[in-house]
């Protein structure tokens, strides 16, 4: 049976329990089996919902249409071209399947940052929910949904529990907590500083050394160790506390090691992106002498109108750091923006191919030094089957302005299995013109 | 120091009034049993109207309300699991919520050109989907009524189905290209 009629059976109730397992696995794995199961359960959802079903003259809607979802932006540039802006670009790699849970905070800010190989996703707006973030250079801020914002600086790590609770293992935080997240709570190893209401900082080292400061407001702090009867210590603005270790120490505090794979396994889910370890990304442009170095936006596009134009995408994953399982499961994440160089609207759905690069001599580039002409195997018209494996393709919509694209395929899973403890570069080029 | 204010029922009733439909639609997408889809709007009512201080003024409430429903419906799955025989899997369920995410922007248009669909449906496809949809027979029942097979009935539904959305996309198309 066809996927369609499948769908449309399972849809219906006419398949076996064993059947519909089957195919919920099937569309579990396969984002266009999930497109064609969603489309078909939007029309049975729609008919069962609908209150078109009345004999109504056509034309006639319930709801007034509203324009909201349709934004045609207005540019000044006259090209007309198709591009799609990659804010970050993600493998997450599933050994066996993840769980959903809820989110936790926003990454609001995060310039200039580099992150270790981490379990929760690490570009400016992204949803966290629990997990354990390490960075290693720069500075981000966590905008938690009860309104608490807590800012790390580098070297950090630091997890997140829920809501109103985090952990710090190493680094340096400073926490600013309303009135609406009274009772918000940050543990190091030995402490557990509960805010009442404050603006304060904390300090853990693996030493043992822990520092409370209060910059506003009042916290209550509490040994860990100790019994839960001994009246905690209260810590009010302006003053600080110290706790374990000795003052030599915490200057001595020891860089955290890179890639510290462990520490971040959340059971069987993995994050990798090209800010992790070795990673880089970049794109290259035909006609363009220069390198793009490693931009924060990249670039894919393809037209025949102006073959100038034509851009090409490379990410390189490390995965050599750290200790890489194999997965049952991978998945490229890529956090498209509209570029806006151009009008969105006129121009067909955007389908992009997906390539992995088989040679290892290739692997070698850098962000500072490749351009179109550099590596004249990334800027072939036909890539060459021997260096190059199609992995997948996907289609980013007309119009569409910020999506989350995630690529998946059995060739995609297989090619990260083979390249686990080296680099592995991925190559996305774009199929149609226009 | 402040107090938080309690949250005024009526600017939850007119949020929920203006968005009900688009949630009782994500529902139905995401969970293909009517009744089951139901229930779980109502459950999903209630925690909204819990959950409704921390939401706040001005955001996206259909996002909002669409993660307590998804929850909801995880939720009610792991209870349901522990009694049925039949095996529930999660990561199918979390693939469906994400590609109706993806997709759900062009929903608005795509209702309207089913609409207009609907009304160039022959009489009497139009009544068998009335009987399914809006009667909620199911497929034996409405053998029965009309005298034919339920696997005729069956399939009369299912290339219905397929002329819809031939139609819709057709129809999006139209409006694409004036």
């Amino acid at each position: 049976m066809k996927f369609d009629e499948q769908i449309d059976h399972y849809l219906e109730g006419r398949l076996s329990a064993d059947e519909a397992l089957a195919l919920e696995q099937q569309i579990a794995c396969d984002m266009t089996l999930a497109e064609a199961y969603v489309n078909q359960a939007w029309l049975h959802a729609s008919l069962k919902t609908s209150t078109a079903l009345a004999d109504r003259a056509p034309g006639l809607s319930a709801k007034p249409r509203e324009e909201k979802h349709r934004e045609f932006r207005n540019f000044a540039f006259g090209a007309i071209a198709a591009a799609f802006a990659v804010a970050a670009c993600f493998l997450l790699i599933r050994s066996e399947s993840g769980a959903v849970l809820d989110p936790v905070a926003t990454l609001e800010k995060a310039d200039g940052t580099r992150w270790a190989g981490s379990d929760l996703p690490t570009v400016e707006g992204a949803e966290l929910v629990a997990g354990t973030l390490h960075l290693v250079e720069g500075m981000a801020t966590l905008a938690f949904v009860n309104g608490a914002s807590v800012t790390l600086e580098a070297p950090c790590r630091f997890e997140l529990i829920d809501e109103m609770q985090c952990r710090l293992h190493e680094g340096s935080i400073v926490a600013d907590v309303p009135d609406s997240a009274h009772g918000f709570t940050i543990d190091t190893q030995q402490l557990e500083v509960v805010d009442l209401g404050t603006k304060f900082g904390v300090t853990a080292t693996p030493l043992g050394g822990d520092h409370v400061f209060v910059f506003d407001g009042e916290v209550e702090v509490r040994e860990i160790q100790k019994d839960s009867a001994d009246s905690p210590t209260l810590v009010t603005g302006g003053r600080s506390l110290h706790f374990g270790g000795s003052a030599e120490n915490q200057a001595e505090a020891p860089r955290p090691t890179n890639l510290d794979a462990t520490a971040n396994l959340r059971g069987d889910q993995f994050l990798v992106s090209t800010a992790t370890g070795g990673g880089k990304d970049t794109f290259i442009r035909r006609g363009h002498q220069g390198s793009e170095g490693s931009s924060p936006l990249l670039m894919a596009k393809h037209t025949e109108l102006a073959p100038n134009n034509e851009r090409r995408t490379l990410l390189g994953f490390d995965l050599i750091g750290w200790n890489a399982p194999e997965a049952s499961d991978v998945v490229l994440q890529l956090q498209t923006r509209s570029s806006g160089l151009g009008f969105g609207s006129l121009v067909p759905d955007s389908v992009f191919e997906v390539f992995g690069v088989l040679d290892p001599a290739l692997d070698e580039w850098s962000e500072n030094e490749l351009n179109w002409s550099t590596v004249s195997a990334f800027s072939d018209t036909e890539l060459d089957p021997q260096q190059f494996r199609r992995l997948a393709s996907f289609t980013i919509k007309r119009g569409a302005a910020h999506e989350t694209v995630e690529i998946r395929s059995e060739a995609l899973t297989d090619f990260y299995n083979t390249r686990r403890g080296a680099l592995a570069t991925i190559l996305i080029a774009r199929v149609t013109g226009g | 120091m402040e107090t938080i204010d309690q949250p005024d029922p009526e600017d939850f009733l007119k949020l929920l009034n203006e968005h009900e439909e688009a949630l009782r639609l994500y529902l139905h997408t995401l969970i293909p049993d009517r009744a089951e889809a139901e229930d779980l709007l109502q459950a999903t009512r209630i925690v909204l109207w819990r959950e409704f201080p921390t939401f706040e003024a001005g955001t996206n409430f259909v996002g909002w309300a669409r993660r307590i429903a998804f929850h909801q419906v995880l939720n009610h799955r792991r209870k349901r699991e522990r009694r049925a025989t039949e095996p529930v899997d999660p990561a199918f369920l979390e693939s469906v919520a994400e590609e109706i995410d993806r997709q759900s922007h062009a929903w608005d248009d795509r209702t309207e050109a089913l609409h207009r669909c609907l009304a160039k449906l022959p009489a009497k496809q139009r009544r068998l989907v009335a009987l399914r949809y809006e009667e909620d027979l199911d497929i034996d029942a409405i053998a029965a009524k009309t005298e034919r097979s339920d696997g005729a009935v069956y399939r009369l539904l299912s290339r219905i189905r397929a002329a819809l959305h031939q139609c819709i996309d057709h129809q999006l198309n139209l409006s694409r290209n004036s």
